[in-house]
């Protein structure tokens, strides 16, 4: 293992200070004085110091030597995490020697058992040091499980103390006591910090410690015998929807089932996680090796985690932005042949209500925290009336809930072009992320892929271009589903999802003339919609340029 | 794309003498098509179907008023085709 002369030393003295102003700290609780205050101070300035050469030498041995490997430069990450947290700790230790000063007898706290929770802690923090030389992984989450214990153990005398204040006595004192406690407890959030980055210098990868129990569960679950660290996890890609995904690879050469080395573990809320896995067995059962399959599957009272196959490819925007054209050209042939496929044999002539409107509703505060103004005020200009957003939306809601779609398939309901994959060698489409898959307009699919691609934030005019291309072939193709199908209503409904998508975009761009384009399109289709009210739905034509830019 | 061509013309007009001119730019619209031209340069503006539109109006202390209008459109580059036909190909 490659080490960083000096750094690795000032780790071992900041790690030892701390580790001893832990031990200063519990002498000066059971025995206040003066001097060991002063030298507890004195000390924390030593450390604060010691903390901003490790992080100096941190940002400089990667910012000078380009040849670090990724390895190299997940480990000073991680010992820069770790001085941080150490150095926070140190911080903590001085702020619980202050509140000893609001005692009137410092004995009172004796009564509680603060003992504990500090053996706890140097207990951890001596492991730091030799779990990161050693790139110890139990001893990792050794570190990491401390927080939880000393959670358990604050919560004990939390509850003790909050009943000795109800009864009125002594209430100051205890109040202090308490802020004592909350800090010794917030020493176990920064042992986890200092935990989860050893795990990261160790394996590579960021992980929450829940998630990392997750994984190991849903391995033993799906029958993986080895221990964790025969696992090399590797991230391949994160999503927006608050999923982590990464992928679950062979370390060397192991004879353990191929399946659950070629595959992806997704951990997150319970019920996103289980509607995922049922939509993927759906999607199984219909259409086999367009999603990939389950492998394993673990729930607890929160979170789930879901152990899936690995599907070979490129998501679609990488083919889109990277390949020449006939690459990407094919990759649409491809995706518009399965589409076709699927909406043909999941096709139910049962007319659907939509709710596009109502999604912008639902996420309206999530977009004005981004950007404030997107909302505009009712004005006059002349005697021409403009609608303020909020009438808009109010008056397009109400067309559209008189509206259907005549005919329901089963959509992917987040049709990303980053939730597509092209398998080229193979010329094989699959889908992933299938949360939301449900049978329903499959306008709402279409447009949500087409403002996938609008939204891109690139504007040097090829690869314009090739967006536009990519939305115009897309677009023809589902127009045209349309006509075969007799599906009289498309365009408008077409208004009502890309008004939705324009609209609810913004909140992912924070370029701000980008945005407000964005914005401003999706009030266009919305007044376009309601100049027709009144009118045949069916005569509605969508003005195709608002597709392009 | 023959490079950035301009047309500028500045003046003094009365409520009565703008009309005229406003009027030139409506009909322009409707026809789709709108020709500026001076001695050195001519410009045809063909408006596109989707054009932004800002209108910005300022009074200063009440004595310096301004209203500022602003057309503008990116050329259009995609030609799409409505399906008139209906031809089907199934696999």
């Amino acid at each position: 293992m490659i080490t960083f002369e000096g750094l690795e030393e000032n780790l071992k003295f900041i790690a030892i200070e701390v580790e001893n102003q832990t031990r200063s700290t519990v002498s000066f609780i059971n025995q206040p004085s003066r001097k060991l205050y002063e030298s507890i101070i004195t000390k924390d300035d030593y450390i604060d110091n010691l903390k901003t050469i490790i992080e100096n030498k941190c940002f400089s041995i990667i910012h000078t030597n380009k040849e670090l490997k990724k390895k190299d430069i997940n480990r000073i990450r991680s010992i820069q995490t770790i001085c941080v947290n150490l150095e926070r700790i140190a911080d903590f230790c001085v702020n619980i020697v202050r509140q000893m000063s609001y005692l009137e007898d410092y004995r009172i706290l004796k009564k509680y058992d603060y003992d504990a929770m500090m053996s706890e802690i140097q207990n951890a923090l001596s492991k730091v040091l030799p779990v990161l030389s050693q790139a110890d992984l139990t001893g990792a989450l050794v570190i990491c499980k401390a927080e939880y214990s000393l959670d358990q153990m604050y919560k004990v005398n939390f509850d003790r103390i909050m009943e000795e204040i109800k009864k009125g006595l002594r209430v100051p004192e205890l109040i202090t006591i308490l802020f004592i406690f909350r800090y010794i407890e917030r020493i176990g959030d920064s042992l986890l910090n200092i935990g989860e980055a050893l795990i990261f210098s160790i394996i590579g990868e960021k992980i929450k410690i829940e998630q990392f129990q997750a994984l190991q569960t849903t391995l033993s679950n799906s029958g993986f015998q080895e221990t964790i660290s025969e696992i090399d996890f590797q991230a391949i890609w994160g999503t927006r929807s608050g999923c982590r995904i990464g992928r679950v690879g062979q370390k060397e050469n192991g004879n353990t089932s191929p399946d659950v080395y070629g595959s992806i573990f997704k951990e997150g809320t319970g019920k996103k996680i289980s509607m995922e896995k049922a939509n993927l067995e759906r999607w199984n059962q219909m259409f086999p090796g367009l999603v990939a399959k389950v492998y394993g599957y673990n729930e607890d009272k929160e979170n789930a985690s879901l152990l899936v196959e690995y599907l070979p490819g490129c998501t679609l925007d990488e083919v889109i932005l990277t390949t020449d054209l006939p690459y990407v050209d094919n990759a649409l042939f491809i995706l518009q042949q399965m589409l076709a496929e699927i909406w043909e044999a999941t096709s139910k002539p049962v007319p659907a209500s939509t709710n596009y409107i109502q999604q912008i509703l639902s996420r309206q505060d999530e977009i004005l925290r981004v950007h404030s103004g997107s909302f505009r005020p009712a004005s006059k200009l002349g005697d021409k009336i403009i609608d303020s957003t909020p009438d808009l939306l109010q008056k397009c809601l109400k067309i559209e809930s008189q509206m259907r779609a005549p005919f329901t398939v089963m959509i992917h309901g987040d049709f990303n072009v980053n939730n597509i994959l092209y398998d080229h060698s193979n010329q094989r489409i699959h889908f992933i992320d299938l949360y939301r898959s449900r049978d329903f307009d499959y306008v709402k699919d279409v447009s949500v892929f087409l403002i996938s691609n609008f939204r891109m934030p690139i504007f040097e005019p090829v690869m314009r271009d090739r967006l536009n291309h990519v939305i115009q072939s897309v677009f023809e193709f589902a127009h045209d589903f349309a006509v075969h199908h007799h599906d009289k209503t498309f365009d408008i409904r077409m208004a009502f999802a890309l008004s939705r998508s324009f609209f609810t975009s913004a909140r992912f761009e924070l370029n701000s003339s980008f945005a407000k384009e964005m914005v401003l399109r999706s009030h266009f289709l919305m007044e376009k919609i309601v100049s027709q009210d009144g009118m045949s739905w069916e005569t509605f034509q969508l003005p195709l340029s608002i597709l392009f830019l | 794309m023959s490079g950035d061509r301009k047309f500028e013309f500045d003046s003094f007009q009365d409520t009565t003498s703008i009309q005229s001119f406003l009027q030139s730019l409506l009909d322009g619209f409707s026809k789709g098509k709108i020709v500026l031209s001076s001695d050195n340069d001519e410009i045809i503006l063909h408006p596109d179907s989707l054009v932004r539109f800002c209108v910005k109006a300022k009074k200063k202390d009440g004595v310096k008023n301004q209203l500022g209008i602003k057309i503008s459109w990116k050329e259009p580059k995609i030609e799409f085709k409505r399906p008139d036909k209906t031809i089907r190909i199934t696999s």
